[in-house]
């Protein structure tokens, strides 16, 4: 939730700085970059980053966006470095004060978080950054300055929808879930799609004695989100307590399963955001969110360790295979090409990128992509078919 | 069941005085450690630089009345140095006997304890062989120790005890009847998988080693054994459906959530799931953690689960389970619901924000300041030192919380307000309560790892009720009896059990809080082996026991 209203904030922040670049080659480097780090190549980021402020190092936008590619690296110090670049050119940079906040924060530095949000407060009022605040003081466990500062976030903008839903998390820590239900109600009234939010009014609602009306918020999460564990285990309590046992045995059972998953992800994610440079654990992290159906997820993961092994085959083509599950083709054909091009002799990729072709209706491109597998692998049988349904 | 109204035995004990309750702000506790004459104990971490993993965890205490003589004795756990390095050992268990006017003495070569070199951690009491003694069970990184009593000496009998066991780190122990057949089985948590060969090498600042988290290291499962009623145990770990379990345990508590008769256990887990076992009352045992909801955090995680305890805590006579957790971890609290389903109360109950920065390792319920409802009292202290320099708002030494029930199960934790020993920051390990000076109200005893133990008077009076079982037909100690005093202001319900808290032991009298109410209506005694005896009309302010008629 945070992480995409910040995206959406960089976005803005870059193309409005953009328009006041006078040279032609540092602005088409700075678009390069930027189409980079949107498409997963962040060693290509930092590379063309760096040739950027080569070329001219007193452009902020240029050290901004290599602290965003940084940030999400998990390199918390260079991205901190990045950004006080920014700020020594530029100290008023709308969302250079906010991203070192949230880097802070990342690294349990809420202190720190709290007074580089407020720089960014002073430039740059918002109730996002206000929520921040709250939320790095709902972690020094200062539940009242917290909700001085949601309360605050509302002042500035009261269509702002995290601030009501992270007042609502601070009433149920109270333990006041009346309270904590009406903040909800307005965040979901405000964000009616946020399947988050859901989650947490059907929460308070099975805490509140109110099973029967919890249930349609916890069977639209189950279905949108098919690994979320706590979803299905209330879900599975609520029927249980409205009398329906065999139904509630299924979710139980269902939510069971996915614990273990569930506990593996988040114990990958926590060593690699620890050992952000250790390449095995975001490879493990990727597969076990790809076992839980993540897929988005664990792309993310894959693209971080694929920045630490740019030449490693396989994780490219985990990503290439994801990108086409989330019905990117074009990427997964990028990937599968790169792949070629480092080693033009790997047979799957070859089938793969077949595949994608034949399935995007480009029949040429796919019959040259497995005859070319052919060459390698004569008697496969599998592509051997697949010439076989092209001819048909 | 049968239900009969008469007194078997009545012995009175003490008398005293009867007051009036105070309000939170004016709860007064001292330290009376020096006073006492326990300002000789320090647990020894072992520790010389090395940061080695098991020097951050210990120890436990307890209370044992060893000699039988109605006053609570003290043992605690010395903790241990790592032999292959240090020449001169520290001893791993210290026993101090209660002089019966607020001081203690040191006992520990007298009583055959002072041979032991070990690397201890915890310590459970319980007349395992119903022989009307108190002996004890002591967890260690090495080979666990069975100690019985005889007259007042302990004797190693772990040799032949089928207790003996490969070298594991075992933490919490704790006696109950699984089976019902009035001798007390014994489950003995383990921790994880670490020697000296195999220690990572951990640090905060990416400099300096520091402690590491268990999640580095594999678990070891906990092992259950049955007592043969001979005197020895026999390892029923897989049988009764212990296996498989994570490991990483820390505390144990006994609980019958589900009023069937049959004692179920929970278990705190550090860093892996916290486990509920369901007794089906035929020998075995299924793990429901994860189905009752007591298993994880609100986004599925594990938490750092360290110290146990469970009790009735307001008027719904549901069991509540707490777990003292992880800083940034709130002590969970879940109360039975219904079937095998527990509601997460933490934030209801208003324990869940107050203790949120802090680290919990002891934790125990009792009626601190005899009103009749159960409070919660907490030992803290963070396993990192020098932690404040890398987290903010969390701290090495911390204090206590003392969280106050208003009899509905919403509590405040009044150390802030009251001030006093309790506000002291520590670095809070193990914890355990008893009336030690035998006065009616209940008395804290708490360790710091590598640092002293310190006794906390209780100088809350007030009206009670203290009951001592004695069981003939079901175990000894009665673990297990369930007890409900009813007075004018209602009921409380109280259990007889050892365990909980963290590898600390408590003592097995129970203690009503009666407040302004100078007497007990009526006191139903449910025993172990089903019968229910009904007590009439018992004046309040004294200590009585009653034995379990051999009738049946």
């Amino acid at each position: 939730m945070i992480i995409k209203k910040y995206l959406i904030t960089i976005i803005i922040f870059t193309s409005c700085q953009s328009n006041n670049i006078s040279d032609p080659e540092i602005a088409r480097l700075i678009f390069q970059a930027e189409s980079a780090f949107r498409g997963g190549y962040y060693n290509a980021a930092l590379s063309i980053a760096d040739s950027a402020i080569s070329l001219n190092p007193k452009l902020a936008d240029i050290h901004f966006l290599k602290g965003r590619v940084l940030t999400k690296l998990s390199r918390f110090a260079e991205a901190e470095d990045a950004y006080f670049q920014v700020i020594s050119i530029d100290n008023k940079y709308q969302g250079a004060w906010f991203n070192i906040g949230t880097n802070n924060l990342r690294q349990n530095k809420a202190p720190q978080a709290i007074y580089n949000y407020f720089n960014e407060m002073n430039e740059h009022p918002s109730a996002q950054t206000m929520v921040q605040i709250g939320k790095a003081y709902s972690d020094l466990g200062k539940a009242d300055s917290a909700h001085l500062s949601y309360e605050k976030a509302i002042q500035i903008n009261s269509g702002f929808a995290p601030a009501y839903m992270r007042l609502s998390h601070l009433k149920k820590d109270a333990g006041e879930i009346n309270g904590a239900i009406n903040h909800a109600k307005k965040g979901i009234e405000l964000e009616p799609e946020n399947i988050d939010y859901k989650y947490f009014m059907g929460s308070l609602l099975l805490l509140n004695g109110q099973p029967n009306l919890s249930i349609p918020y916890f069977e639209l999460v189950v279905n949108k989100k098919p690994w979320h564990y706590w979803a299905h285990h209330n879900l599975g309590q609520a029927l249980f307590r409205v009398g329906e046992k065999r139904k509630s045995d299924f979710y139980i059972q269902k939510a069971k399963e996915l614990q273990k998953g569930v506990q593996e992800v988040e114990n990958w994610r926590n060593l690699a955001n620890m050992n952000p440079d250790q390449f095995m654990l975001w490879i493990n992290l990727g597969n076990s969110l790809n076992s839980m159906g993540r897929t988005k997820e664990a792309k993310d993961a894959f693209l971080v360790a694929l920045s630490i092994k740019p030449m490693n085959v396989a994780v490219q083509n985990n990503i290439a295979n994801l990108s086409l599950m989330l019905g990117d083709t074009l990427e997964a054909i990028i990937r599968y090409q790169t792949i070629l091009s480092l080693d033009s002799t790997i047979i799957d990729v070859w089938q793969n990128l077949g595949v994608v072709y034949a399935s995007s209706g480009k029949i040429n491109e796919a019959r040259a992509s497995w005859e070319r597998a052919l060459k390698h692998a004569p008697n496969n049988n599998t592509i051997i078919e697949y010439l076989k349904t092209l001819s048909q | 069941m049968c239900a009969r109204i008469f007194v078997i035995a009545f012995i009175v004990l003490v008398s005293c005085n009867k007051q009036v309750s105070s309000p939170h702000s004016a709860l007064s506790f001292t330290n009376v450690t020096v006073n006492a004459g326990l300002a000789d104990f320090k647990h020894v971490s072992g520790a010389i630089g090395d940061k080695w993993f098991p020097e951050s965890m210990g120890s436990g205490c307890g209370f044992i009345d060893y000699n039988s003589d109605g006053w609570e004795d003290i043992i605690l756990v010395g903790g241990g140095d790592w032999t292959e390095k240090s020449s001169n050992l520290s001893p791993a268990l210290y026993l101090y006997k209660n002089n019966k006017d607020g001081t203690f003495v040191n006992v520990t070569n007298e009583s055959g304890l002072g041979e032991i070199n070990t690397y201890g951690f915890g310590v459970c009491i319980a007349d395992y062989d119903n022989d009307n003694d108190q002996d004890f069970f002591f967890t260690t990184i090495w080979n666990n120790y069975l100690f019985r009593n005889d007259n007042g000496f302990f004797i190693d009998v772990s040799a032949g005890s089928g207790l003996e066991i490969d070298s594991l780190w075992s933490t919490t122990s704790i006696f109950f009847d699984a089976n019902k057949d009035g001798f007390l089985d014994l489950f003995v948590g383990s921790y994880v998988d670490w020697k000296p060969e195999n220690d990572i090498w951990c640090t905060l600042d990416g400099t300096t080693k520091n402690y590491c988290t268990p999640e580095l290291y594999n678990g070891v499962a906990s092992r259950f054994y049955q007592n043969n009623g001979d005197g020895t145990f026999s390892d029923k770990t897989e049988a009764a459906g212990f296996l498989p379990s994570p490991g990483k345990m820390l505390g144990a508590a006994e609980l019958d959530f589900n009023n069937d008769g049959w004692p179920d256990l929970a278990v705190a887990s550090d860093t892996q799931r916290d486990l509920l076992y369901l007794n089906n009352g035929n020998g075995t045992f299924d793990e429901i953690g994860a189905i009752s909801g007591i298993a994880y955090d609100e986004n599925g995680r594990a938490r750092a689960g360290m110290g146990i305890d469970v009790g009735i805590i307001d008027k719904t006579e549901k069991e509540t389970i707490f777990v003292g957790n992880f800083s940034k971890e709130m002590i969970s609290v879940f109360q039975h619901s219904n079937g095998n389903f527990f509601d997460d109360i933490s934030g209801v109950s208003k324990v869940g924000r107050p203790s949120l920065m802090t680290l919990t390792f002891g934790l125990f319920l009792l009626d601190v300041d005899l009103d009749g409802d159960l409070d919660l009292y907490t030992a803290n202290g963070h396993v990192q030192m020098g932690i404040e320099e890398t987290q903010d708002g969390i701290f090495y030494r911390e204090p206590g919380h003392l969280f106050i029930n208003d009899g509905n199960g919403i509590f405040k934790d009044v150390v802030p307000l009251i001030g006093g020993p309790l506000s002291t920051p520590i670095v809070g390990r193990g914890a355990a309560y008893a009336d030690y000076d035998n006065n009616g109200t209940l008395d804290i005893l708490v360790t710091e790892n590598n640092g002293p133990a310190h006794l906390i008077k209780n100088n809350n009076f007030n009206n009670y009720l203290r009951v001592k079982i004695k069981s003939i037909n079901s175990n000894r100690d009665g673990v297990g009896t369930k007890l409900i005093a009813i007075t004018k202001d209602g009921r409380m319900t109280r259990k007889v059990k050892t365990g909980s808290s963290f590898m600390s032991h408590s003592e097995t009298t129970i203690t009503f809080g009666l407040g302004e109410n100078r007497a007990v209506d009526s006191l139903y005694v449910y025993w172990p082996n089903n019968k229910t005896d009904i007590f009439l009309d018992i004046e309040s302010s004294q200590e009585i026991l009653l034995v379990e008629s051999n009738e049946n």
